[in-house]
């Protein structure tokens, strides 16, 4: 097992290499560059020029790699073009908040979709089995941006139950060290705060949450299915075990594989919903972050969040595969 | 660690008794109520915090609520400059060089600081002498007083504790609109040294006073800055220290958030999680009127102009009578109508009309007949007039509400008098952009924000005004007469003439049409109607020392 992970983290150093050089290239590959974005409407040739010069974009592209991949190597991100912050600065500060959203939703939509799925696959084609068919349907194909405004609309502006946007009220002024903000108002006591946080939370996340709990339910409900045809469930129910432990023991031992798979791929899809998400609610973290950036075209941002992405992706999915030789004893790695 | 507690809790005790007793001795008569947090969207996130090395609307417009110049514009008005922390209106000398300022007295910055005159040559002497590698940050510097050599500015003198000497190499009837801008703030030189801010440090990332840290945004101003969260908000509190005992502010804390989704802003104002906005667009309009709880806020007079932007370098628009028949075809008013929700006048001249030195002109109206009229005798052919239109495909500007929608209306306006349209898109930034700053354009839209209201920031500065000798290839309108008497107007030495001189190149350009302006736009705001005393300005500079809550 260590050897195996070794070796799958031997590999991924490739898979890291080619992402920064195609993340380079995407970026640049994109029509005009950040010295015109920064001037605006008021630009000169000359100023551009000038500010390309001072921005270091008139070398090579080559030099312009090399260069970055040295510092990154180094742990240095670079500069974002835009504000002249340092890129680990403006990541670390809004990589809480993702994280957090990102965290809910998967809770969410794994726990939802795993009921769901369990639920429907009880009577296959009866009409509970129907109905959760179609909200799993409705789940996948409603984009987020329909979905967004629309719980925004209904829950913030017209039930006016809970906010529309935003991660915490900010009359409430409460420190936030961490970033965490249920971590933060949680330690500090601030249960006022706390569940003002937990409601700007309920939109976002259900709203991000959607997709993966339409797949989860989907994937829960045919695997499970599939095992309920296996002979030795037949055996169980026929030796007379009751059916709450044949459900446990016998059925989703063996569903769980498939549905493993599909809640690890699901984060790749999370991190892409974060995107959407926070603008609709304008929640303050990487993928606004990536969004504003991509239309200034701040290259070193949008480099090293597509890095980082890169970097969760990859983790998550070896930890899926570890988690397999876990689930399952007859899976094991060398 | 109990000390520590016993020292927090005895500082903030000593915090709130001063808070108690600055609200008790100073506040604005015109404050319905006092103490409360207002919140307010804004479109993005401040860039930096130092108003020299940042200019985005975004910093510059909270930044003015902590920091002030000598001079700045009158709150509500566009043009009017009244002395801020000057004590007076400068004197100027005959030979129109020498500005001497009296200085406010009383006055300390927010970490203390004496404000004198030694603290604003410390400031001019940092904007005059600005590290090379620094200079890209500050683009309004450059094109204003400028640096080192290069500068408008021979000296600067301190007379006195309290008065101060500005010399400038040539007259220029302009100079006090540029102290006004934000851009030339005066900030505690102490928090600038602190900060890395004194042009020791070259590395902009390791200034902490641009980045909100160590000495970030230390004026004189009614708020202080208290925080600026990078990405998600900053916060300004009431300054009890105010010098002018009558703008101490209403509110307690303002609070700024960048909500870049138009959509969120107006849930957020529906649900009352936003108080402010600071900008909504037209097709907002009906919703926000519909809705008894929201008000829009209008902002007066114009700092802007949309204009149907013509390259001579293409024909046939290098023909005057042809821009001519154009300035005939357009219909203003329906664009009006159709786009601004009523929020802007059909433009009549090449300024805003509250700008200073701005000239009503007369220009061609609405005539298709006329136009057609021209065109024939014009001779040419249905290929020569023949023309590729550009518009922004992705874009929203406060005076180009709908770029596409209002392509397709000047394009219709311009086929039934016998033009041939080829439309052409591209996106914003930084396509149309570069396209459009490189000249490749022939026929566009395209508009200019103010920075300051008068006529040199728009025709000099922004248009027609040579770059090193040549026209500007967005244009390419050469006209070397316009250009000397440009420049005669800025050099004029006293308001007099350069209102003479500047009436006259405005009707230069009447008579040549260089480009043709079609409207002046004034983007509301909005706010929730719990929201009072906002006095709102077309130029943005404005101050949140006024408003005050009221219950809903």
């Amino acid at each position: 097992m260590p050897r195996y992970i070794l070796r799958r983290l031997l590999v991924s150093i490739p898979v890291l290499f080619g992402v920064t050089l195609i993340a380079f290239a995407f970026v640049r590959l994109l029509p005009g560059d950040p010295a015109v974005t920064i001037l605006g409407e008021r630009a000169t040739p000359a100023a551009i020029e000038r500010l390309r010069t001072s921005l270091g974009l008139d070398r090579p592209i080559w030099q312009q790699y090399a260069e970055y991949m040295s510092n990154l190597l180094q742990g240095d991100l670079g500069n974002s073009t835009i504000t002249a912050a340092p890129v680990t600065k403006e990541l670390f500060s809004r990589f809480p908040a993702t994280l957090e959203l990102s965290i809910c939703a998967l809770l969410i939509g794994v726990t939802a979709g795993l009921w769901l799925g369990r639920a429907a696959a009880r009577r296959p084609g009866g009409g509970t089995d129907g109905g959760l068919t179609l909200l799993s349907l409705l789940g996948i194909s409603i984009p987020i941006f329909v979905l967004g405004p629309l719980l925004q609309y209904v829950f913030g502006v017209v039930l006016d139950w809970l906010p529309t946007s935003g991660r915490i009220n900010p009359r409430l002024f409460v420190s936030t060290p961490t970033g965490f903000l249920l971590w933060d108002t949680a330690s500090q006591g601030e249960w006022g705060a706390f569940r003002d946080v937990v409601a700007h939370l309920v939109l976002p996340s259900v709203t991000l949450s959607m997709m993966p709990m339409a797949m989860v339910a989907r994937m829960t409900r045919s695997s499970v299915i599939e095992v309920q045809r296996e002979d030795y469930v037949r055996t169980a129910r026929a030796k007379g075990v009751v059916p709450p432990r044949i459900a446990r023991r016998h059925v989703m031992r063996n569903a769980w594989l498939p549905v493993v798979t599909v809640i690890g791929l699901q984060v790749g899809a999370l991190l892409a919903g974060t995107v959407i998400t926070e603008t609709v609610f304008g929640w303050n973290g990487v993928g606004s972050l990536v969004v504003n950036a991509i239309n200034q075209r701040d290259y070193f941002v949008v480099q090293s969040a597509i890095l980082v992405f890169a970097v969760i992706f990859i983790v998550v999915n070896l930890l899926v595969d570890i988690s397999y030789a876990l689930l399952d004893p007859r899976i094991s790695y060398r | 660690m109990r000390q520590t507690t016993a020292l927090w809790l005895a500082s903030s005790c000593l915090v709130a008794a001063s808070l108690v007793a600055g609200s008790a001795q100073a506040q604005s008569e015109a404050c319905g109520t006092t103490g409360g947090t207002m919140i307010v969207a804004m479109p993005a996130d401040m860039l930096r915090t130092d108003l020299t090395l940042a200019s985005d609307t975004q910093a510059w417009y909270i930044g003015g609520n902590v920091m002030q110049g000598l001079m700045g514009p009158k709150p509500g008005t566009l043009s009017e400059l009244i002395p801020v922390l000057a004590a007076a209106q400068p004197e100027l000398s005959d030979d129109g060089l020498t500005y001497s300022f009296t200085l406010r007295e009383g006055v300390t910055f927010h970490d203390g600081t004496p404000f004198d005159a030694e603290a604003v040559k410390y400031n001019f002497d940092r904007w005059l002498s600005l590290p090379p590698e620094l200079q890209p940050y500050a683009p309004y510097t450059a094109s204003t007083i400028g640096f080192g050599d290069a500068s408008i500015i021979s000296e600067v003198n301190v007379t006195g504790d309290h008065t101060i000497d500005i010399v400038l190499k040539e007259p220029n009837s302009s100079f006090l609109n540029y102290l006004a801008l934000a851009g030339f703030t005066i900030a505690s030189p102490t928090a600038l040294k602190a900060g890395g801010a004194d042009n020791t440090v070259t590395d902009i990332t390791q200034i902490s006073e641009a980045q909100g840290g160590k000495g970030a945004l230390i004026g004189t101003g009614p708020f202080s800055f208290k925080e600026w969260v990078r990405g998600d908000h900053t916060t300004i509190v009431k300054n009890d220290d105010y010098w002018d005992e009558a703008g101490v502010p209403c509110l307690d804390q303002v609070v700024f958030r960048p909500v870049s989704n138009p959509a969120t802003v107006m849930a957020g104002l529906q649900a009352g999680d936003i108080d402010f906005a600071f900008q909504v667009g037209p097709t907002d309009v009906p919703i926000i009127k519909a809705n008894k709880k929201i008000d829009i806020v209008e902002r007066g007079d114009s700092c802007n102009m949309f204009e149907l932007a013509l390259n001579h370098a293409h024909a046939p628009l290098d023909n005057p009578d042809v821009r001519r028949a154009i300035a005939y075809a357009v219909n203003k008013q329906a664009l009006v109508d159709n786009f601004y929700a009523g929020y802007a006048a059909p433009a009549n001249g090449y300024l805003p009309p509250a700008f200073q030195f701005a000239k009503a002109l007369d220009l061609p109206g609405y005539d298709p007949e006329k136009a057609k009229e021209i065109l024939a005798k014009s001779g040419l052919t249905p290929e020569q007039l023949t023309v590729d239109f550009w518009y922004p495909s992705d874009v929203v500007r406060p005076y180009m509400p709908d770029p596409s929608g209002i392509f397709q209306s000047l394009a219709a306006d311009l086929e039934a008098v016998g033009f041939t349209i080829n439309p052409k898109s591209d996106i914003w930034a930084p396509s149309y952009l570069d396209s459009y700053v490189r000249g490749t354009y022939p026929m566009y839209l395209m508009g200019t924000i103010c920075q300051w209201a008068s006529a040199d920031n728009f025709l000099l500065t922004n248009f027609f005004g040579y770059v090193d000798g040549e026209p500007r290839k967005q244009w390419n309108y050469r006209n070397d007469d316009l250009q000397t008497t440009m420049e005669a107007a800025l050099g004029a030495p006293n308001a007099d003439e350069a209102a003479k001189l500047w009436g006259e190149a405005q009707d230069m350009l009447g008579e040549d049409l260089p480009i043709i302006p079609l409207v002046n736009a004034k983007p509301p705001a909005a706010a929730r109607s719990v929201v009072h005393g906002f006095v709102s300005s077309g130029n943005l500079r404005e101050q949140m020392n006024t408003v005050w809550l009221s219950q809903e």
